[in-house]
């Protein structure tokens, strides 16, 4: 019921996004050592946390400013430096990461200056990392690409910010990162951990580092544990972050924001740090492009072992062509995962007729619309952003799609109309293995693949009468 | 691993790591229990800024837990976008709507949301609710909407029970009521009960001119339909011959709300989130309320009792009598088939505002011992019983949360038992009415009664003990389970249940069964890392490789 499908409408109805503080949190879980702490109403935190939780099956502990009425008054300088004295000395954190909410937003609290302040008064302090994430003014997309930016910001280089290290710290990061394999900056959407193993491991293959924020891979999805670690271990490290403007270069991959949040912008245009941007690599296209690019770089080619999961995948897409060419699927979910899902369904020949997003911001059109991809029916693809499921519904109802990929939001849909849904992006609270699913690369394309054409073999038998045993 | 006489030295442990001002708050709210002098705890406090902790916010008590399992009231979230998606069928509320059109409506699977934008943050946010209502109603044409407040509402002075009011008025048939229970207010989602609890007591209860019909009606209070639970009492109820007029909330409707005046006694089961109705309902309807708990066999049976007590009728008492006799042999069979894999192990809970108190007697039929327990939400009166309400200090965070003030109904009020005869039940029958006992009573000399236990005091406590199952919710799940104990969710059941009555209880034997059994914990860590000898055992000269079997 927003603005995209019934013009008059004003509320949502069945929303396709979450808020910003949570998007703060997830980037925040990502660094090493560190505490989100999300100021406002411990509601935000304890809301943030469950849907997460269920979504990675990990602990996720995020501590929150906890507002009372008089805070409200008041303002919440008080209440943030107790939470931040309070985490510093139970978990003792290498970071805290403060994110504002709605609440603390709205009364006006200037949390860079009570952060600044806060660093005079307790010299000993860990590093402090301040985010503006009011929900009233984006989605979790836009809260996770603000929170690295000013991750990036608050910490990379010399010259800027106060916990940025001192000159001679600043010297050591400079001879470790001559010593050692050429680093590369990656800054990624909020994809899988199991993708972010992807990325490390074949930037190691060619024979670089790759230096990713926020890197999930071990903190969203670890292992259990001999000894009980009050912070999970895992992440990117400050002092990597630190150095992150002497990297090579940095890759922007699937960068849709204007380029004010774009991390990789801001260090070239301080340290001229080089950055490339490119889509998600995601399908054929998208990975040959990123390799394209990973191997200018690196200076080094293609191992073999990656050309032969390109050609095992080449192999799959004629394989599975007679599943899938035409057939019609509808993409929903955040504007990163939609245009890259689009690009990959079009590259299968499947007709991605519908995609929508719950985000407003004028992000998703235009990317698909730059994209220029031939549509694969006569009529043109609809692309709907700041939709919701009650808007969709109508939609889906009328195009009568094969197949629905997105979250686990779009079960009702998918229950009502019978069309099966692929569960992908987030969140996913009603499927297992959510931090292992697999997009990125070819062998990424690949798992990918074969989960969409089972969907559909598996749709083809359960409704078959006959009950075809080879399908 | 400690004992129970360590408790001691580990309460100064757990709060030694604290700065003076907080150990000195935490440590009123570790207590080591005795049942025989109850001790006093300190609960419904603020959580201190950085302690990390299990609680939610005043308004996932209201639109979350009390009005959430309500079908046929649509639920308005008023504000940004998050606490109306964070909400949208989060608790497992189950529901049955009916067949036929008109009884058929189910809103629950919605998320409906004004989802203000940064121009409704400056200029106000009153239009904006107002077209949701209307375009909530003109969709689907509710009896009744409820609007509920997210923090920025109250900040930039949108009144919603202004608009509610206005919008009652234009639409005619539909009963638009206003909560004002944004995050902020109050120390925890208990706050949210109440403000839900006593607008649906001004704007619902009471309201329908219809009446419950039946020989022996009750409401039952505080049963939120997680996984079904009020569906397995629905059907004891039918099997006794107790007509259930409503349930607040689960499995509920408007209507059943309305004429809930009409009951003759209201059982409550969680008592933390609606003892105040039971009281109100008492003043302005004349209707006398009991405790009863359906967690656990035993406990479910002795519930029963107290109904068919109350009511005094031979039938109904031989009836339940049957019905328990029926419903025993299916949990005896399923208690003694798992009893050797839980006897003697170990518990641990913390959860909710009764919870932690309910499950006691699950895992006292078990054969497991409590170890530690306490609540998210609680309050002093549901640690060490309704005793201690008057000595209750009302701070700041109370006094914001209205007192209804009631008084007898002109129309409605009829005292449905004497003083005479309700004191006959007590003494002949031990039937307490208005009375809850609380949990430190049940609990065992020494063990550690703990509220809004914090993620660093859990871990503490697991470390000491290592009990053989951890029952809290989600947020704690992960945690405790990379610590290599299991962890039962008791806010959504580990997607499992019903848990409650009979049935319940055979589902609950088996899946805390099933845990303590799992072999995963002795996989963890190789062997190598261990310090195991690995030599490996070569197949001797001559003899075959592979063994072949016939």
């Amino acid at each position: 019921m927003s603005g995209a499908a019934a013009e008059n409408y004003q509320a949502a109805g069945n929303p396709c996004r979450q808020c910003m503080p949570l998007g703060a949190s997830w980037a925040f879980k990502g660094i090493e050592g560190c505490i989100p702490v999300l100021h406002g109403s411990q509601g935000c935190a304890t809301y943030i946390r469950r849907f997460m939780i269920s979504h990675f099956r990990e602990p996720i502990d995020i501590a929150s400013s906890s507002f009372d009425e008089t805070t409200v008054i008041f303002g919440g300088q008080e209440n943030l430096e107790q939470a931040v004295m309070n985490v510093f000395n139970q978990y003792k954190p290498e970071v805290i990461g403060i994110a504002t909410t709605c609440l603390s937003e709205t009364i006006g609290d200037d949390v860079e200056r009570f952060v600044r302040e806060l660093r005079m008064k307790e010299p000993g302090l860990c590093t402090l990392i301040p985010v503006s994430t009011p929900s009233y003014q984006g989605t979790q997309e836009e809260g996770f690409h603000r929170t690295v930016f000013s991750i990036v910001s608050h910490l990379a280089g010399a010259d800027v910010g106060s916990d940025a290290g001192s000159e001679n710290e600043q010297n050591d990061l400079e001879e470790q990162a001559e010593s050692s394999l050429p680093a590369l900056n990656f800054f990624l959407p909020m994809v899988t951990p199991a993708d972010i193993r992807w990325i490390r491991k074949v930037t190691a293959a060619m024979k670089g580092e790759a230096l990713i924020l926020p890197d999930i891979s071990d903190t969203l999805d670890g292992g259990l544990w001999n000894e009980y670690n009050a912070i999970p271990p895992g992440g990117t490290s400050v002092d990597h972050v630190r150095s992150m403007h002497l990297s090579e270069a940095s890759m922007e991959l699937g960068a849709l924001l204007p380029d004010d949040w774009r991390p990789g912008y801001w260090l070239q245009k301080h340290y001229g740090t080089p950055t490339l941007s490119c889509g998600l690599p995601v399908g054929i296209d998208g990975t040959d492009h990123f390799f394209k690019i990973l191997s200018e770089i690196l200076g080094s080619s293609v191992p073999q072992e990656i050309l032969e999961e390109r050609n095992r995948l080449c192999d799959a897409y004629a394989d599975a062509h007679k599943y899938l060419y035409g057939k019609k699927v509808v993409i929903y979910g955040d504007s990163s995962t939609v245009e890259s899902l689009y690009r990959f369904t079009s590259e299968i020949g499947m007709n991605p007729l519908f995609c929508f997003t719950g985000s407003p911001g004028g992000i998703l059109k235009p990317a698909i619309e730059k994209l220029e991809i031939p549509p694969v029916a006569d009529e043109a693809p609809l692309i709907l952003e700041d939709c919701d499921f009650a808007d969709a519904e109508d939609i889906i109802e009328d195009r009568k799609p094969d197949l629905l990929i997105g979250n686990s939001k779009g079960y009702k849909i998918s229950r009502r109309t019978g069309i099966p849904l692929l569960r992908t992006g987030f969140p996913i609270h009603d499927r297992f293995g959510a931090s292992r699913q697999r997009m990125l690369g070819y062998s990424g394309a690949l798992e990918l693949l074969d989960r969409i054409v089972n969907i559909l073999m598996e749709k083809k038998q359960d409704d078959s009468e006959v009950g075809y045993t080879y399908l | 691993m400690s004992s129970l006489a360590d408790n001691e030295k580990l309460k100064d442990d757990i709060l030694d790591i604290y700065p003076a001002k907080v150990a000195r708050k935490r440590k009123k709210s570790i207590v080591l229990n005795d049942p025989g002098e109850i001790p006093e705890i300190q609960a419904n406090v603020r959580t201190i800024p950085g302690i990390i902790t299990q609680r939610g916010c005043s308004y996932a008590g209201c639109k979350g837990v009390v009005l959430g399992p309500t079908r046929d009231i649509i639920n308005l979230t008023h504000g940004p976008i998050g606490c109306g998606f964070y909400s949208w069928l989060t608790r497992r509320n189950q529901t049955r709507p009916g067949t036929e059109a008109g009884s058929d409506e189910n809103f629950m699977t919605y998320c409906f949301s004004t989802d203000m934008q940064d121009p409704n943050i400056v200029f106000g946010g009153e239009k904006k609710l107002k077209k949701a209502v209307k375009e909530a109603y003109d969709t689907f044409h509710p009896k009744a909407i409820g609007i509920f407040s997210t923090c920025p509402v109250g900040l930039i002075g949108d009144d919603v029970h202004a608009v509610a009011r206005e919008m009652t008025e234009e639409l005619g048939d539909c009963n638009v009521f206003g909560f004002s229970c944004e995050g902020y207010k109050g120390v925890s989602q208990s706050a949210g009960h109440h403000i839900a609890n006593n607008q649906l007591f001004k704007h619902v209860i009471g309201k329908g001119e219809e009446k419950t019909e039946g020989e022996f009606k009750i409401n039952l209070l505080g049963e939120y339909n997680i996984g079904g639970d009020a569906f397995v009492l629905e059907d004891i109820f039918e099997k006794c011959g107790i007509t259930l007029g409503a349930t607040f909330s689960g499995n509920s409707t408007y209507d059943q709300f309305a004429s809930s005046y009409s009951a003759d006694l209201n059982c409550i089961m969680c008592h933390r989130s609606i003892n105040y109705v039971a009281e109100m309902m008492e003043e302005k309807y004349g209707i006398p309320w009991i405790k009863v708990n359906f967690i656990g066999a035993e406990s479910s049976a002795k519930s029963l009792r107290k109904i068919a007590d109350y009511f005094g009728s031979q039938k109904l008492k031989d009836r339940v009598e049957e019905v328990i006799a029926e419903e025993m042999s299916a949990v005896s069979a399923a208690r003694d088939e798992v009893l050797p894999r839980t006897e003697g192990k170990s518990a641990m809970l913390f959860v909710g505002g009764s919870r932690a108190h309910h499950y006691q007697d699950l895992f006292t039929e078990l054969g497991m011992k409590t170890l530690a327990a306490g609540y998210e939400f609680g309050h002093r009166d549901d640690y060490e019983g309704r005793r201690v309400i008057p000595n209750i200090k009302i701070d700041a965070d109370s006094r914001n949360i209205e007192e209804l003030s009631v008084s007898a109904d002109p129309d409605k009020y009829n005292q449905r038992i004497t003083d005479e005869e309700r004191a006959r039940l007590t003494e002949e029958r031990g039937l307490e009415f208005s009375d809850y006992e609380g949990l430190m009573p049940q609990m065992e000399e020494g063990t550690l009664v703990i509220d809004d236990l914090s993620h660093y005091e859990m871990e503490e406590l697991i470390k000491a003990h290592k009990p053989d199952v951890f029952c809290a919710g989600i947020k704690e799940k992960y945690a405790v389970q990379k610590m290599g104990v299991p962890l039962k969710q008791l806010h959504s059941y580990d997607y499992g249940g019903p848990y409650a009555g009979f049935a319940g209880a055979v589902n609950f034997y088996k899946d805390i069964a099933l845990m303590v059994s799992s072999r995963v914990w002795g996989l963890v860590g190789a062997p190598w890392e261990k310090g195991e000898s690995l030599s490996p055992v070569y197949v001797e000269s001559g003899a075959p490789a592979v063994t072949m079997t016939e």
